[in-house]
C-alpha cells in the first residue's frame, strides 16, 4: 500500500536515529501523510523497513491516539477526556456528540464521515475542553461551537 | 563497602546495591509490584517506596542504590501512607473479583492489600473493564494454547512482557495503549506461542495471566505442594507439584539459581498428563494364547523369576540381559544392575537403545572427554562465546537455551552450527547449516583455518610443535581440503567462524543429540578438545566441552552402571564385559539372549532401526517391560509390570551438569502399579536373595558407599544447599 518513494523514506529513517525504535514515530507520520490510516499489513511493512519486530511497531503506535486505524471516519474526532478537560465539562460534550452523531464513542457514523473517541490529554489544558478532528485543534469548547464545527464538517464532506 | 542504616539497624553492603536488596539482607520486606530480580529494573510501580534522610520525596528502594551514611526508613507514617496510596489507585479500576479469580491464596494484590492497604474504599465510580467478548465468561481471552488473559485484573506491572521479551528473547506479547487503557495483549491472531510461555503465569502477580490446564479445577489451598524435579528432559528443574489426593492440578517453578533460575518450559510445567492418564498401567499382564490379560503380582513374579531361572539353568546367565532408562531414578537404575549382576550374574546391561553409535565408557576419573558437561549450567551464562553445535537447543534443552540467551544479552557471541536452521539462530552472531554427518569435515576446516593462519595460542595450548604438525598434516590433507567441498560451508564462513573463536576470551561449546549419536562421534568430540586447546582455553572456568544427554537421569544411569563394561563409579569391570544395547540384539538373534528386562526404556520408539528392534524383540522367550504406559515396546512384551511415574515415588535424578537431586513422592503409585526398584526387589528375593530396603534412602547410601562419584552426599540435605549433590 505504501508507495515506493514512502517505502524508500522509511527504509532510510533506519539510520538516522541511534536507537532504532525512535525511527517508528516519523515513519508513521509518513505513512499517515500518504495513506491516512494504518492497518495490520502496513504495521507489518514498517516493521519489515526498519527491521523491528512487528509488535515493537505495533505497540508504538497503539500509545498514541493520533494514528488512525483503518476503518476511522474521514473525520476522526477526539475529545480529550482527561483532567482538565473532564473539569470543564468534556463528559457532557462527548454525550451531546454522541447524541448529535448518533453514535456511540468508538464508533463510525454509517455514511463513514465521522469516528468519535475519547482520548487521553492532547496537551490543550489551557483551552479546555477541547477536541481535536483530524489535525486540526478546537478549544474552549461548548454545544454551539460543536454545532457549528459539526456543521461545517458536513458542508465539506 | 557501604554502610546505611534502616530502620535504625546498621548494614555494610557492596557499592551499588540498592536499598531493596539491603533490606532483604537485613529481613526488612519492602513490598514491590514491578520488581524482578531477574529483569531489567524499570521502578515503575511505586509500591516500593521509602524514606531517605535529607531527600525530601519518598524514593523507589528498588532503583535507589545505597550510599554511605544513607538512613533509610521503611516504616514511618509517610511510608505507610504511600502504601496505600499506590494500593488505592491500584485498586481503583481492579475488579475485585477474588471469589471467581484464579490466584485468589496466591495474589500479591490481594496479600499487600491484606497487609498495608486501607480499610476502605473512597471509589464509587463504575470501574474499567476490558470486554472481548459479551459471552464471554469474567472477560477472558485465551491469548495462546496455555494463558488465558483477564485484563480487568492487570496492574500494568509489565513484568509478563519483560520477561517473554527480555528472557525468553520472544516478542509475542506486548503492552498495547496507554494510560488507564493499558492493555498487555498478542498481535491479532498471532497466540503467544513459545516453549516459555507459561512463565508469565507465576511472574504475573494477579490473576491477569492464568493457566488454562489449572483454571477454576480447584483452589488453591485445598492442594499442597510437594517440592520435587522435572522429569522431562535432562536440565533437571526444581519443580513443585501441587496436588489434592491423587491427582497432580499443576506444576510450578521451585526456583534454583544454579539450575533454572526460576523458570520453566511449558514441557516441563504443562506436560504432566501422563500421570493421571486413564491409559496408565494398573495391573501387571501377562501374554496367555498371545492375549495380554491382568495377574496378580505374585502370580507373575512367580512366573518371570521361574522363567529367568530356568533360562539361567538351561542356557546359563549369559542369556539374560537388563535394559535400564535414564528416566527413572538412580536407586531404581543402581537395584537394576545390581539385579542382574549378583542374582542373574551377567553384565549383558544398557540403557543406550536410541543410537547404534556409543560412546567410549568413561573411567572413574570423571573428566573423561565422553561425560556429560564439563562446565556447569551458570558457568554458560558467563562465557564470552557459546557453540551450540547439532543441537536444537530450544527443543532440547529449553533452560539451557535460556542461559544462552542470557549470555547473548550479556554481549557474549553465539555461534550455531546444525544441520538445519533452529530457533536459536535468531541469536546467532554466525549460524552455519552444515551438510549432515559432515561434522568432522567442517571442524577439520575450522582447525586448518586456525593453523594455517596462526591464530592459535602457541603457549596456552600446551601443543608440542610436533604436535601441532600432526594435527597440521591431518586437517590440511588434500582429502580433508576436498571433504570441505561437501559440508556445505564457504571459506568466507570459515573464516569468520574462526575470527570470533580465536578473538573470544572463552568458549563453551555445546553439542546435542545430534552429535552424540553421530557415527563419528568420537572423532568430532576430538576435534572440539583440539580446538579449545588450539585457542588456549583448555583449563578455563567458563570454557569447555559439553556433550547435552537427552533424559531427566541420562547422567545418573551412566553413573550407576548400568552400561556392560562398568560398575557404579565407572568401576570397570574386572572380567570380559558384558553386551551392549547393539550386541544384545545380534546375540537374541543369534539366539543366545533368551530373555530381556526392560525397565522404562522404549526401543521401538528410540532405536533408529524400528523394524529390525521390533523382529528381533519378537524372538525372546522372556521379554519383560516395566513401565507406566502401554509403549509400543509393551506392546509385543509377553510381560508387563506397572511401575510407578515420578511423582509416586522418592529418589534421585543427575541431571545434565552431574547435579544430583531429589524427587519426592506427592502421593502413592496409582492403582496397582509399584516403583520400579520396590519391583526389582520383589524379583530379587522371589529368587532368594535379599534386597531388604526399606526406602529409596537405604539403596541411596548403599550407592554412595559403593559408586566413588556419589560418596559422601548426604540425603537428607540432598539439593537444598548448593554444593551440595554436585559431581565434579
Ligand atoms: S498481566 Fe500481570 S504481569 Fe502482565 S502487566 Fe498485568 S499484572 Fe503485570
Ligand atoms: S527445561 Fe527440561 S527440566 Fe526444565 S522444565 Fe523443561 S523439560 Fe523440565
Ligand atoms: S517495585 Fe519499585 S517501583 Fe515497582
Amino acid at each position: 500500500m505504501l508507495s515506493e518513494i514512502a517505502k524508500k523514506k522509511i527504509s532510510e529513517l533506519k539510520t538516522k536515529f541511534p536507537e532504532r525504535k525512535s525511527a517508528i514515530l516519523p515513519a508513521m507520520h509518513m505513512v499517515l501523510e500518504e495513506v491516512g490510516f494504518y492497518n495490520k499489513d502496513i504495521l507489518k511493512q514498517v516493521a519489515g523497513l526498519l527491521g523491528l519486530s512487528e509488535m515493537e511497531v505495533a505497540e508504538t503506535v497503539s500509545f498514541y491516539t493520533y494514528f488512525p486505524k483503518e476503518g476511522v471516519g474521514k473525520y476522526h474526532i477526539q475529545v480529550c477526556t482527561n483532567l482538565s478537560c473532564m473539569l470543564l465539562g468534556a463528559e457532557g460534550l462527548v454525550s451531546y456528540l454522541e447524541e448529535k452523531l448518533k453514535i456511540k464513542v468508538g464508533e463510525t457514523t454509517p455514511d463513514g464521515i465521522f469516528t468519535l473517541s475519547a482520548v487521553e490529554c492532547l496537551g490543550s489544558c489551557g483551552t479546555a475542553p477541547m477536541m481535536q478532528v483530524n489535525q486540526i485543534y478546537y478549544e474552549n469548547l461548548n454545544r454551539a461551537k460543536i454545532d457549528q464545527i459539526i456543521d461545517d464538517l458536513k458542508m465539506k464532506k | 563497602m557501604v554502610t546505611l542504616t534502616i530502620d535504625g539497624k546498621q548494614i555494610i553492603v557492596e557499592e551499588g546495591t540498592t536499598i531493596l536488596k539491603a533490606a532483604e539482607k537485613l529481613g526488612i520486606e519492602i513490598p514491590t509490584f514491578c520488581y524482578h530480580d531477574q529483569l531489567e529494573t524499570v521502578g515503575a510501580c511505586r509500591m516500593c517506596l521509602v524514606e531517605v534522610e535529607k531527600i525530601p520525596k519518598l524514593q523507589v528502594a528498588c532503583a535507589t542504590v545505597v550510599s554511605e551514611g544513607m538512613v533509610v526508613r521503611t516504616d514511618s507514617p509517610q511510608v505507610v501512607n504511600a502504601r496505600k496510596g499506590v494500593l488505592e489507585f491500584l485498586l481503583i479500576n481492579h475488579p475485585l473479583d477474588c471469589p471467581v479469580c484464579d490466584k485468589g491464596g496466591e495474589c500479591e494484590l490481594q496479600n499487600l492489600v491484606f497487609k498495608y492497604g486501607s480499610d476502605k474504599s473512597r471509589f464509587v465510580e463504575g470501574k474499567r473493564r476490558y470486554i472481548v467478548d459479551p459471552k464471554s465468561k469474567y472477560d477472558d481471552l485465551a491469548i495462546g494454547p496455555h494463558i488465558i488473559r483477564n485484563m480487568n485484573r492487570c496492574i500494568q506491572c509489565r513484568k509478563c512482557v519483560r520477561f517473554i521479551n527480555e528472557i525468553a528473547g520472544e516478542d509475542d506479547l506486548g503492552t498495547f495503549k496507554r494510560g488507564s487503557k493499558t492493555e498487555i495483549n498478542i498481535l491479532p491472531d498471532i497466540p503467544i506461542d513459545n516453549p516459555y510461555s507459561g512463565n508469565v503465569t507465576e511472574i504475573c502477580p494477579v490473576g491477569a495471566l492464568t493457566s488454562k490446564s489449572f483454571r477454576y479445577k480447584i483452589r488453591v489451598w485445598q492442594t499442597e505442594a510437594i517440592p520435587t524435579v522435572c522429569p522431562q528432559c535432562a536440565d533437571g528443574c526444581n519443580i513443585r507439584i501441587w496436588k489434592k489426593d491423587e491427582r497432580i492440578y499443576r506444576i510450578t517453578s521451585r526456583r534454583n539459581d544454579e539450575v533454572d533460575e526460576g523458570f520453566l518450559c511449558d514441557k516441563g510445567r504443562f506436560g504432566f498428563d501422563f500421570v493421571n492418564h486413564p491409559d496408565r498401567l494398573k495391573n501387571p499382564l501377562i501374554k496367555k494364547n498371545g492375549k495380554l490379560s491382568e495377574a496378580p503380582w505374585d502370580e507373575t513374579i512367580k512366573f518371570v523369576t521361574s522363567s529367568f531361572m530356568k533360562i539361567k539353568g538351561e542356557t546359563g546367565s549369559d542369556s539374560l540381559a537388563g535394559v535400564g532408562s535414564g528416566k527413572v531414578t538412580n536407586e531404581d537404575n543402581y537395584l537394576f544392575q545390581k539385579f542382574f549382576r549378583s542374582v542373574i550374574g551377567t553384565n549383558n546391561i544398557d540403557h543406550r537403545v536410541d543410537s547404534k553409535n556409543l560412546l567410549p565408557s568413561p573411567d572413574t576419573q570423571i573428566r573423561n572427554k565422553y561425560f556429560g558437561m564439563k562446565n556447569t549450567i551458570n558457568q554458560i551464562a558467563n562465557s564470552k562465546l557459546i557453540l551450540v553445535l547439532g543441537c536444537d537447543l530450544e527443543k532440547e534443552h529449553p533452560i539451557i537455551n535460556l542461559r544462552v540467551i542470557k549470555a547473548r544479552r550479556k554481549g557474549s557471541s553465539i555461534l550455531v552450527a546444525n544441520p538445519v536452521s533452529t530457533r536459536l539462530n535468531r541469536f546467532a552472531q554466525n549460524g552455519l547449516l552444515y551438510k549432515q554427518r559432515t561434522e568432522t569435515d567442517f571442524l577439520n576446516g575450522v582447525l586448518r583455518e586456525i593453523i594455517e593462519t596462526k591464530q592459535y595460542d602457541n603457549a596456552k595450548s600446551g601443543f608440542s610443535s610436533s604436535e601441532i604438525e600432526d594435527l597440521r598434516r591431518k586437517v590440511s590433507s588434500s582429502d580433508s581440503l576436498k571433504a570441505l567441498q561437501t559440508t556445505g560451508i564457504g571459506a568466507e564462513n570459515i573464516k569468520s567462524f574462526v575470527n570470533a573463536l580465536v578473538k573470544a576470551e572463552s568458549i563453551i561449546i555445546l553439542c546435542g543429540a545430534e552429535i552424540i549419536s553421530n557415527p563419528k562421534n568420537v572423532e568430532i568430540i576430538n576435534s572440539l578438545y583440539d580446538l579449545i586447546r588450539l585457542t588456549g582455553h583448555q583449563d578455563k572456568d567458563n570454557s569447555g566441552v559439553n556433550l547435552l544427554w537427552k533424559h531427566s537421569n541420562s547422567q545418573g544411569t551412566l553413573d550407576c552402571g548400568i552400561l556392560p563394561d562398568r560398575l557404579p563409579g565407572y568401576v570397570r569391570i574386572s572380567g570380559k564385559p558384558g553386551l551392549n544395547f547393539n550386541l544384545m540384539l545380534e546375540a537374541v538373534n543369534q539366539g543366545k539372549i533368551k530373555a530381556m528386562y526392560i525397565m522404562g526404556s522404549d526401543p521401538l520408539s528410540e532405536y533408529p532401526d524400528r523394524e529390525y528392534v521390533k523382529s528381533t524383540l519378537g524372538k525372546l522367550e522372556i521379554l519383560l517391560v516395566q513401565d507406566i504406559l502401554i509403549t509400543e515396546t509393551a506392546k509385543i512384551a509377553n510381560v508387563i509390570l506397572p511401575g510407578a511415574s515420578f511423582a509416586e515415588k522418592e529418589g534421585t535424578f543427575t541431571n545434565v551438569e552431574g547435579r544430583v537431586q531429589k524427587l519426592n513422592k506427592a502421593f502413592d503409585p496409582l492403582a496397582d502399579s509399584k516403583a520400579d526398584g520396590q519391583i526389582i526387589c520383589l524379583l530379587a528375593q522371589a529368587m532368594g536373595h535379599e534386597f531388604e530396603y526399606r526406602t529409596p534412602k537405604d539403596i541411596f547410601k548403599e550407592l554412595t558407599g559403593v559408586s566413588p562419584i556419589y560418596s559422601g552426599m548426604d540425603w537428607e540435605t540432598l539439593g537444598l544447599s548448593k554444593k551440595q549433590g554436585k559431581v565434579k
